[in-house]
């Protein structure tokens, strides 16, 4: 009820309203963006995108999904779209001969209490997973990204990626089938 | 089937998210038992996927939605009025690669249609400058006088 009645006064053009869905849905956009992209400063630039997209695109939303769902939609496209464009402007520089960098812990998972060998550890865990999530085929670290880390059901990631429930269940098979096989050798070294 | 140490591995993920058929998970169980090497992977996996279960949401930044609201009031004001830059960019500068190959292949056609032509006009202004013989300006005397027997023999071979 509450997203038709928003989706209701953002069509008449209410502001309060397209502040509302901001504040409601940021933290989704910005966490999937983030998940998909590993950086802050991409993903920042990928949720004003979207939440622009959302804007231009409102007046032809037809009700038929959750905003959220539709919302997780427009930001898979649109850090796809920038994950890929990155690619090839590191392959034209010739980027792609060094190792791309790596974003420190944020402060949101690291701990005052923690001391610098854990911090390392955190780091270094952390820098492992991301490696082997990006190093998973797009469909399947996408599927990964929306179940695991934003909990969605299967029927709802089918609705996002636009695809069936049992090809979701086969991607999420795949993807940690795929993860353990990269993990298993780099935490060998830990 | 028994599976191999590759094929355990690979499960592990799916082993500690019990997402396997109950019989996969007894096989897996018992190799654990059993292998030292398997047992360990599985306790560095658990670590990993268990701290990445408790790490928390990243928050937006503050200045996301101030941000968000300017663009949208360039964005209206670029749809209502558009910038002529923006005019020039779009209707000149986008298809302007498209607008040089297209003049490019126009260009190519008329070049080998034009050579072709040039050839054949050449050929036709050689033909009708000299009929055999002319070139050396042989026409300007007759080698058998007219009514003379060497006509009438140059006649019939000229008929054969």
């Amino acid at each position: 009820m509450h997203d038709d009645e928003l989706v209701a006064r953002l069509k008449q053009g209410d502001r309060t309203a397209y502040g509302e869905l901001f504040e409601t849905h940021s933290s989704l956009v910005f966490n999937v963006c983030h998940r998909i992209l590993g950086n802050r400063a991409d993903a920042d630039d990928v949720t004003q995108d979207v939440f622009l997209h959302a804007y231009d695109a409102l007046p032809r939303f037809r009700g038929e999904a959750r905003l959220s769902t539709w919302l997780y939609r427009i930001a898979v496209h649109l850090s796809l779209n920038r994950q890929r464009r990155r690619k090839r402007e590191r392959w034209l520089a010739l980027e792609f001969l060094e190792e791309p960098e790596n974003e420190l812990p944020s402060r949101d998972i690291v701990s005052s209490d923690d001391t610098p060998d854990i911090i390392a550890e955190k780091q270094e865990t952390k820098q492992i997973m991301q490696a082997a999530i990006n190093a998973l085929p797009e469909q399947q670290r996408v599927a990964l990204i929306l179940h695991r880390y934003e909990g969605l059901p299967y029927e709802e990631i089918a609705e996002v990626m636009q695809t069936s429930v049992a090809s979701v269940e086969s991607r999420l098979h795949r993807a940690k089938r795929n993860l353990a096989r990269k993990l298993v050798p780099l935490l060998k070294d830990l | 089937m028994s599976m191999s140490h590759n094929d355990i591995q690979a499960r592990l993920l799916l082993y500690l998210d019990r997402d396997l058929p109950e019989s996969k998970e007894q096989q897996i169980r018992d190799h654990l038992s059993q292998c030292a090497l398997c047992s360990r992977q599985l306790k560095l996996l658990a670590a990993v996927w268990q701290s990445e279960e408790a790490r928390e949401r990243i928050q937006p930044p503050t200045h996301l939605w101030a941000a968000i609201e300017r663009r949208i009031l360039r964005h209206k004001k670029d749809i209502a009025v558009p910038d002529w830059r923006e005019i020039i960019k779009r209707y000149v500068v986008r298809p302007a690669p498209a607008f040089a190959a297209i003049a490019a292949v126009l260009l190519g056609i008329y070049i080998g249609t034009f050579s072709r032509n040039g050839e054949s006009l050449r050929a036709q202004s050689m033909g009708q400058r000299f009929q055999p013989g002319e070139e050396f300006g042989l026409n300007q005397f007759d080698l058998v006088p007219p009514g003379s027997l060497g006509i009438t023999l140059i006649n019939v071979s000229n008929i054969e």
